[in-house]
């Protein structure tokens, strides 16, 4: 495969592609020309775009430890804590063009998550899994291929484990060994760009008890591989990317754009099988690509946030709010929540460390802090937004009577606000505001990279909570 | 007489304060009749100026490593004195 460089290549790559994907019960045949999904290859398309250009090289790319080859940021596996913090900043600088998610972070993590694993797995089980892994991810350095990151399966009865759910394909697992590879069935949840992306890298979902042996999976493969089957999920206001124009709001879409995967006897040769039945390893590999997710929020949505603070501003601006006290109050509320975030991801970068593997690793304690408080604080930078933009956010006529011969002057008329601005532009960073405030992009907020309750867990277990009972006895007396 | 080859090195631009490619090309258009503005890793440089987006100065790191004189610029209102610097090549 020819390397990808640009956004042209990318956006042929994926015409060349011929994965099976369906929206709305209809097959694509093309997701490049596909209007609802066109926004979020776009987004993803600066990922490779932004790697072109001298002003963000320092961020964008990598030397390989590999090959010692210049690569794309999205395929290195981090040598140090420097590579931890260019990370959180490269995500911040690619929200601030995208105001949007760009979906490749997800591959990302589950490369470095698998790397350190599989070098643990062939330590303690004499596998070959690092070797492999060392040449897959050679060749997505060098071919720069886009990669989803697998991890959620869809679960079924949350109670029960995978082995004794009804139906044993509510978790992915292997249905099927051979001498030159595995079988696999099953599917994989919210998949972050799923449909314009090359290949997928899956993971377990959770740890696994011996009975579940079949399901501590991590395996890759391409995305055209026959079995597999790709359905988009609908986003809040769907059908404004099919309209394009000023209601779409946001040109790169609501968050990344997710797909349920299927894998319906999909075969994957072993040279890309990583895990397979080395079941206590699992919980591991979960934990890692977790925690290596988690320490992103605070980069991407600090980013994001910044741009709709930004459009908040603006908005405040353009009706001639921004002098008032308490919409300063607010803005300066909203850049003290958009900082907070970004500290946290910055500060689990800077904490991190060396695993056994060489590949650095972020302070998983820190990392769970951040996504946990964006969980709560995007959705206050969202409601503040509200807040100072006013109820227009909610009502604003159509695109179409704005421009109408019949009423599009009344539109002008009484959506003006100060003098100079406008109308258009006006209702056009009201849009924004609404694209990014609403629905699916608070939902991706809360539940990306793992739901609050999943970093109560890691609170419980690295909070160190017998400690602090000590420091406090201690300084009271206590024996 | 020979433009003097000065590199360009930029900070990454995760939160920039100003516009460091815009401020760049004003300087290659002051001095385009003496300098001659390159990617920082070019050979036979002279010096190197660090364009960062901010006070952090996240492109002036391990600069000296180059064992070239550098300039590191951090704000757009930094022009005048990088112009003073200049005139020393």
């Amino acid at each position: 495969m020819k390397r990808i460089e640009t956004r042209e290549d990318y956006i042929q790559s994926l015409k060349a592609l011929h994965h099976v994907v369906y929206y709305n019960g209809r097959r694509v045949d093309d997701v490049t020309e596909h209007p609802a999904l066109r926004p979020h290859i776009e987004a993803a398309a600066l990922t490779y775009e932004l790697a072109l250009r001298p002003e963000h090289e320092e961020l964008m790319t990598a030397t390989s430890h590999l090959t010692g080859r210049k690569i794309n940021r999205f395929t290195h596996i981090h040598q140090s804590i420097d590579d931890l913090i260019k990370k959180v900043q490269m995500l911040r600088l690619i929200a601030h063009e995208t105001g949007s998610c760009f979906q490749r972070c997800v591959g990302f993590d589950a490369l470095n998550a698998t790397y350190m694993t599989a070098y643990d797995t062939d330590r303690k089980y004499k596998t070959d899994y690092f070797e492999r892994i060392k040449r897959y991810v050679i060749h997505v350095q060098d071919s720069n291929v886009m990669v989803v990151g697998g991890m959620t399966d869809p679960k079924g009865d949350r109670s029960l484990p995978p082995s004794k759910q009804s139906d044993p394909d509510l978790f992915t697992h292997v249905v099927e060994r051979r001498p030159d590879g595995i079988v696999i069935q099953g599917a994989k949840a919210h998949m972050t760009g799923g449909v314009n992306s090359h290949e997928i890298l899956i993971m377990p979902t959770q740890s696994m008890g011996e009975a579940d042996r079949d399901y501590a999976l991590c395996c890759a493969f391409p995305l055209n591989t026959p079995g597999v089957v790709l359905i988009f999920g609908r986003q809040t206001n769907e059908e404004r990317k099919l309209e394009e124009g000023i209601d779409l709001g946001n040109p790169f879409g609501a968050v990344g754009g997710e797909a349920l995967i299927i894998f319906d006897h999909v075969f994957v040769p072993w040279e890309r099988v990583f895990l397979c039945g080395e079941y206590d390893m699992a919980g591991l590999l979960v934990e890692r690509f977790a925690t290596l997710h988690r320490q992103n929020y605070g980069g991407c949505k600090g980013g994001v946030s910044d741009v709709l603070i930004g459009a908040t501003a603006l908005a405040a601006e353009y009706q001639g709010t921004a002098n008032a006290s308490h919409i300063k109050e607010k803005l300066a509320e909203m850049m003290h929540l958009a900082e907070t975030i970004y500290s946290g991801s910055v500060a689990c970068s800077a904490m991190g460390y060396k695993t056994p593997s060489g590949a650095f690793y972020p302070d998983p304690l820190l990392a769970n802090t951040t996504k946990h408080n964006v969980t709560r604080h995007v959705y206050e930078i969202a409601r503040l937004a509200h807040d100072i933009a006013g109820g227009i956010v909610a009502t604003m006529p159509f695109q179409g009577d704005l421009e109408s011969s019949e009423v599009g002057r009344y539109v002008k008329k009484y959506l003006a606000g100060v003098e100079g601005v406008p109308v258009e532009a006006r209702i056009k960073i009201l849009r924004l505001i609404e694209n990014m405030s609403g629905g699916t992009a608070l939902v991706e907020s809360m539940h990306g990279a793992g739901s609050p309750e999943t970093q109560k867990v890691m609170y419980r277990r690295l909070g160190n909570l017998e400690q602090k009972k000590r420091w406090a006895k201690r300084i009271v007396g206590i024996d | 007489m020979s433009p003097v080859k000065i590199g360009i090195r930029y900070c990454g631009g995760c939160n920039p304060y100003y516009d460091r490619v815009g401020v760049v090309e004003e300087i290659k258009e002051r001095l385009r009749d003496r300098f001659l503005f390159l990617h920082h890793n070019e050979m036979d440089l002279a010096g190197l100026i660090a364009v960062s987006g901010c006070s952090r100065a996240c492109a002036t790191k391990d600069i000296e490593l180059r064992s070239l004189p550098w300039y590191s610029l951090v704000e757009r209102d930094g022009l005048d004195s990088l112009e003073e610097w200049l005139k020393h090549f």
